[in-house]
């Protein structure tokens, strides 16, 4: 990494893409009176449902699959599956975790049902908010982004998924730990681990 | 939680959760002090702030402006072929009931079939009810007791 390090200077409560409180609260409201809708026999109700949740479900997918065709595909698998268990869904329960596992099922039977597509980067950078350039010229940022998701691919499943969710998806602990339903400390080992590992693997060049 | 003293070994992890403001006041008091006495974990945490300083530049590509259509028109299809299946089985269930009874009540009719076929047609028409029913009983029991049977965690 040539990124210039960092002074520490204690927990970083904002950290870029972090999914507000209020907004997300907004979120679950709206995804509790889209289901009534729907249960209710109001297609309307599906839609509006899909349109909120489609491009977190297919980042998920793309993270999990690392493919956008693949990502696409189970995408749409995941919403007719979506719409076939939601008379089943328990309501007042929060709809993303729900939606999550119907994903990443979707998404890791992709992955097992299609081997091409592979070498595809769906990491891209961001510009700077201040418009200063970057430290890395293009072909540095293609090389670094390039191995970041090397590795990330090479991550075990259970790191793999809360490295997305943290970094990708802005998903707090908490939030992280509803969706793929385990105890709050496994997220934070999880991530500390995928963490040092990425780390390690990324200064040490890229060791295979 | 664990307790308010850092322990490199059982804590190591707080150290991530402390830089991305995820402990609670507890842990964080304890990272803090550890941090003001421990120069191995200050480099860590400044590897680790590298890291994330990385990590916050990349993001993962947007969806294809195409991608809204083809997931409409995929559930759209869905759910009209899925109209058009309850209906096809529906009317198949009714055709093939009304032609049964029929069936049945003719045979059952018939002054020249024997008393033991008629038993057994009345046997297999109860047999048959009562599978029915049990199956249906059985889809409703799990239905409403394993909602996320579709679901692998």
């Amino acid at each position: 990494m040539t990124a210039p390090p960092p002074e520490h200077d204690g927990p970083n409560r904002s950290a870029p893409g972090r999914v507000d409180e209020r907004l997300a609260a907004q979120e679950r409201q709206l995804d509790g009176r889209d289901i009534e809708r729907f249960l209710a026999g109001d297609q309307a109700g599906f839609e509006a449902l899909v349109r909120r949740h489609w491009r977190r479900a297919y980042g998920i997918a793309l993270g999990l699959t690392g493919s956008g065709d693949d990502a696409m595909d189970a995408t749409q698998k995941a919403f007719l599956r979506v719409w076939k268990a939601l008379p089943d869904f328990r309501c007042g329960e929060p709809f993303f975790p729900w939606l999550y596992r119907i994903v990443r099922n979707c998404a890791l039977n992709q992955r097992r049902d299609e081997k091409r597509h592979r070498g595809e980067m769906p990491l891209e950078w961001v510009d700077r908010d201040d418009g200063r350039p970057n430290a890395l010229d293009v072909a540095e940022r293609v090389e670094l982004g390039g191995r970041v998701w090397e590795e990330i691919q090479r991550l075990p499943l259970e790191q793999r998924e809360v490295v997305m969710l943290f970094y990708f998806q802005g998903l707090k602990y908490r939030e992280i730990a509803a969706a793929l339903d385990i105890p709050l400390g496994t997220v934070m080992s999880r991530l500390h681990a995928a963490r040092l590992r990425l780390r390690d693997r990324l200064t040490s060049g890229g060791a295979r | 939680m664990t307790g308010s003293v850092f322990d490199h070994e059982r804590d190591a992890a707080w150290l991530s959760a402390f830089a991305d403001g995820e402990l609670d006041d507890q842990q964080e008091a304890a990272v803090k002090a550890h941090l003001a006495v421990c120069a191995a974990c200050r480099e860590e945490m400044v590897g680790l702030s590298r890291f994330d300083l990385v990590m916050a530049s990349l993001r993962l590509k947007e969806a294809p402006p195409e991608a809204w259509e083809a997931i409409e028109a995929r559930l759209s299809h869905r759910a009209a072929r899925r109209a058009g299946w309850l209906l096809l089985t529906a009317g198949a269930a009714a055709t093939f009931a009304w032609g049964a009874w029929l069936g049945v009540a003719a045979l059952l009719g018939a002054s020249g079939t024997p008393w033991w076929v008629k038993a057994a047609i009345l046997a297999a028409c109860v047999g048959g009810l009562l599978l029915l029913v049990s199956a249906l009983r059985e889809r409703l029991y799990a239905r409403r007791r394993s909602r996320y049977e579709d679901i692998v965690r």
